[in-house]
């Protein structure tokens, strides 16, 4: 069974204590929400778990792997070598002068690896637009079709809610459910509503701690929301 | 991964022309192979620095591109080189 095991997570900007008791761990078969007000360190976390910012001190083990301070530097690479963790920022990271049909084969050199990915739900109608010209949605959703259909046994998740339109979401949302019977998912998102549908577990970080949360009226409690 | 050296050269090879009227072909050549590759990963950070992600998911960290990339190019020169020979032999040969 695929777990991530996060044990300690330390990171300061400053003076600002951002990233402090964090634990907490994610099976594959799970989606884990976090929530989070701006500034919380949300980001961060994802990053320093994907291995693209350095945490002051970090403790965690994805399927036994151990993963510390001392080996940041490299212990990041190999979570990228490995494929260990997948993530999707929450910025566009597809190259924008490239046409959809052109950026599938970047991620899956396979024949029937493309077709299932242009055989999904919508893109059929993309296919031949460039990613620039793409709506926010459209682009959400096929930077998840991408990134969520390659191997990694974890997926994290930046905002893959945020701007996208009511139609997109209900696809997003479908495919999410059926993705995490093959990995861990954590994702983040201010559109809590979406993010509470899908979320098996959810925590709120707050001052550099994560709690788990249980009802939406504990997002109330935490101070993230001022009312349901 | 050919895709990254594509974006990562055309910043180096710009950079490289521009050298020559200045310096000389021989020069832009040397420039292309060894200072190339750096200037255009700066080229490539400033324009499409989030694109990073793509190759991240794909297994390539940021050391391993930038690597490949630079002997890539390191060995793109050895032809370059002697296609400058070869012109400057024809041209001797034509002019004398």
């Amino acid at each position: 069974m695929n777990k991530l095991e996060v044990q300690e997570v330390r990171k300061t900007f400053g003076r600002k204590n951002i990233l402090n008791e964090i634990k907490f761990s994610c099976s594959k078969g799970e989606i884990i929400g976090i929530f989070g007000r701006n500034g919380s360190g949300k980001s961060t976390l994802l990053k320093i778990l994907f291995g693209t910012q350095k945490a002051d001190r970090l403790r965690f083990e994805v399927n036994k792997n151990k993963f510390d301070r001392a080996h940041n530097r490299w212990g990041s690479s190999i979570i990228i070598k490995n494929q260990l963790i997948g993530y999707v920022p929450q910025f566009s990271f597809l190259p924008q002068s490239l046409k959809v049909w052109d950026v599938i084969p970047l991620y899956f050199p396979n024949g029937s690896d493309q077709d299932k990915i242009f055989n999904s739900p919508r893109l059929n109608n993309v296919a031949d637009q460039k990613i620039g010209t793409l709506s926010i949605g459209e682009r959400r959703y096929l930077e998840l079709l991408l990134v969520g259909n390659l191997d990694h046994p974890f997926l994290l998740l930046d905002e893959p809610f945020s701007m996208v339109e009511p139609l997109y979401k209900e696809v997003i949302h479908d495919f999410l459910l059926e993705l995490k019977s093959k990995k861990g998912i954590i994702l983040t998102d201010h559109y809590y509503h979406d993010v509470w549908k899908i979320a098996d577990r959810k925590m709120v970080l707050k001052d550099g701690s994560l709690t788990f949360v249980k009802e939406l009226n504990d997002l109330v409690s935490m101070g993230y929301l001022r009312s349901v | 991964m050919f895709r990254y050296y594509l974006d990562v050269t055309k910043f180096a090879l710009a950079f490289s022309l521009l050298c020559i009227p200045f310096f000389g072909s021989l020069t832009g050549i040397l420039v292309f192979g060894i200072l190339g590759t750096p200037i255009g990963v700066l080229g490539y950070s400033q324009f499409h620095k989030n694109e990073y992600y793509t190759y991240f998911n794909l297994g390539f960290t940021k050391r391993k591109l930038i690597v490949s990339t630079w002997i890539f190019n390191l060995l793109a020169t050895i032809p370059l080189f002697l296609i400058y020979l070869l012109g400057k032999a024809l041209l001797k040969i034509i002019y004398s």
